[in-house]
């Protein structure tokens, strides 16, 4: 299981549709499991081999009372609005029971992969420390065993481990860094990789002083101009990601498309087979 | 009348909310900062859990959970003779200062603060932040010194936790568990044994009997302050349909993000609240290029410097086309142009300010 994770907006999606497709390719059978139920994951993933479940907080308790035996009755609690209740009550149960059936799925067996689009940076961590925290203050019941099997399940090194997001700039560098140190020391789950996606082809560029004597030489200056500063950032970011994460670091380019498809996304996720890019 | 005066004009709330990673923060300081330019006494608070205000403010030593005035550069700020004050909401802090000032009986505060519920609910558990959010908003509108909140929204899905929050708070006090649980005398085990209510005993399965005696006694270490509760979230509740407050919607430019923003807005209507503007940050510079028509490729990076001068310039302007296909499907946001580098201090903020003042 690897657990993608990454501020919202830096492509942790984009990077979830890439693994899948990389891995699809290399023969295994991939589950996705989006939890902010964007549609976008099954855009990537249209008219592949890809499999894509959607999990939301509300389903994933309904499906958890009736796994503990309530029956019709987890449907009468939902109408009832105590759902509602027992999540004002103890916030940190939508977490648990969400990440219990992302466990649910692993302990299936039908998959040799499963990618876990998890939600953005401050709140991935509060959502992994919501199980140590129910922890603490739950003393036993079904609610204390599903905690400590989720737990088990992320601290276990050899099945599961987390891939950091992050774009070429300074804040999501600093801000995936941060989210890696406490996903490592804080819950323990292990970090296999890192990802920097969306890069600009701003780096390695020509000097603007190589472009004279063609059409356009003024505008092809300051394209080059502007691509440099933006360059110096994205290299610096790069750089600083690399030596911090502690793990492998892969580069993906940023398409200059409107919206990535399911074929944008296969060619990800072969570039991510190989290397990523320079 | 720039959009941004008649965003800020007879408000005394502005809530930015947004996709996660498109510079909502930075915004929520631009904002500030450009009202504080504009005579307000501005106060910024950052309900996301991410430090990134203070970070955007140039602050070294980072927020605190009381507002901070900062000091503003009379050249870089003409004409400044407001007030530009920030904080960041720390749910812990929060929790018990609304504990503390809303007891009712001697003692209480500390019997309510010693349940390790309420230990744990404000620093492991999530959802705190949102129930927060809607008391130091009310605390923040009722302080003499602002005149001018802007509320700093955790990304989409949560921000709407946090606007609902009140209303969740209301139903919950109003729900007929919550009223038995109050209600009934002794400790929730007995309360349980000779429960004949079978949503209770449910609630209690599910759960577990132990965590029920902590919720109850959690809840019940809170006995009289529920009207207190009700009342602030009623007056929040309000407050966010109100012409006073204003909703700025902050967007990216890229297709899946403003996709996001068409949503984010929908979801602010179907709760009666309007999107007063929308403001697209970091969009590409047109860079006066015509964009190819035929399928993009990359180039090589041993390629002639320029052809590859070319490819990048194309590479640029088919960014702007696809950027300003997807924002059309927002009407006609305030367009930002991307400031190269990072926004990181009072100097960069005010560059953003004037964009979004004229």
């Amino acid at each position: 299981m690897l657990l993608v994770l990454g501020k919202g907006g830096v492509g942790r999606t984009t990077t979830c549709a890439a693994i899948a497709h990389g891995a699809c390719a290399e023969g295994l059978r991939v589950l996705v499991v989006g939890l902010d139920g964007r549609p976008t994951l099954s855009a990537m993933t249209r008219g592949t081999d890809v499999t894509v479940r959607m999990v939301s907080a509300g389903s994933a308790l309904e499906d958890y009372l009736l796994d503990q035996g309530f029956g019709g009755f987890a449907k009468r609690l939902a109408s009832s609005g105590v759902i509602e209740v027992v999540g004002a009550a103890a916030p940190g149960i939508h977490d648990l029971v969400v990440l219990g059936k992302v466990k649910q799925f692993a302990n299936e067996g039908r998959w040799d992969l499963i990618v876990v689009d998890a939600p953005a940076a401050g709140h991935a961590s509060s959502m992994l420390t919501s199980v140590d925290g129910l922890l603490d203050i739950v003393e036993g019941g079904p609610i204390r065993e599903q905690a400590i099997a989720v737990r088990d399940l992320l601290l276990n090194h050899d099945r599961a481990a987390a891939v950091m997001v992050t774009l070429a700039e300074s804040t999501p560098v600093s801000e995936s860094l941060e989210l890696a140190e406490v996903t490592r020391s804080e819950v323990g789950v292990a970090i296999a990789a890192g990802v920097v996606s969306a890069v600009d082809p701003v780096r390695d560029l020509p000097s603007p002083d190589d472009i004279h004597g063609v059409r356009g030489a003024p505008v092809l200056r300051a394209v080059l101009e502007r691509a440099a500063i933006d360059g110096a950032v994205v290299s610096a970011s790069i750089e600083r990601f690399q030596s911090g994460l502690g793990a492998p670091v892969a580069l993906l380019p940023r398409l200059p498309v409107a919206g990535v498809t399911a074929d944008e996304a296969r060619l990800l996720g072969a570039l991510l087979a190989c290397g990523g890019v320079r | 009348m720039s959009r941004l005066d008649a965003l800020l004009d007879g408000r005394s709330v502005v809530v930015c909310c947004g996709a996660g990673g498109v510079g909502k923060t930075t915004m929520s300081a631009a904002i500030g900062l450009a009202a504080a330019r504009r005579g307000r006494r501005v106060v910024v608070v950052t309900v996301d859990p991410a430090k990134r205000l203070g970070e955007a403010l140039g602050l070294k030593h980072g927020l605190g959970s009381d507002p901070e005035r900062l000091e503003l550069d009379g050249d870089l700020n003409p004409g400044l003779n407001g007030e530009l004050w920030a904080m960041m909401l720390d749910p812990t802090v929060e929790l018990e200062r609304v504990i503390r000032s809303h007891a009712v009986r001697p003692g209480q505060a500390d019997e309510a603060l010693a349940n390790p519920f309420t230990q744990s609910i404000g620093t492991a558990l999530g959802g705190t932040q949102e129930y927060m959010a809607t008391e130091v908003v009310h605390r923040l509108v009722h302080d003499d010194r602002f005149d001018l909140v802007v509320v700093d929204t955790p990304p989409s899905d949560r921000a709407m936790e946090v606007i609902e929050a009140p209303d969740v708070l209301v139903r919950f006090l109003d729900h007929q568990v919550f009223k038995l649980l109050m209600g009934t005398g002794g400790r929730a085990m007995r309360l349980l044994s000779a429960a004949t209510q079978p949503l209770l005993r449910a609630v209690g399965r599910v759960i577990g009997t132990a965590v029920l005696d902590d919720v109850v006694d959690f809840l019940r270490s809170f006995t009289g302050m529920e009207a207190s509760f009700r009342e602030r979230a009623v007056t929040v509740r309000r407050l966010w349909r109100s012409d006073s407050t204003a909703f700025v919607v902050v967007t990216a430019p890229r297709p899946d993000t403003v996709a996001e923003s068409g949503r984010f807005s929908d979801q602010l209507a179907a709760a009666g609240i309007d999107t007063d503007l929308v403001i697209a940050n970091r969009c590409s510079p047109a860079m006066g290029v015509e964009a190819g028509a035929d399928p993009w490729s990359p180039v090589a990076l041993d390629a002639d410097p320029v052809d590859r001068a070319r490819a990048l310039a194309d590479w640029a302007a088919r960014l702007y086309r696809a950027e300003s296909d997807a924002l059309a499907q927002l009407g006609d946001p305030l367009r930002i142009d991307r400031i190269p580098g990072d926004v990181h201090d009072l100097e960069t903020l005010s560059v953003l300010a004037d964009a979004i003042g004229t």
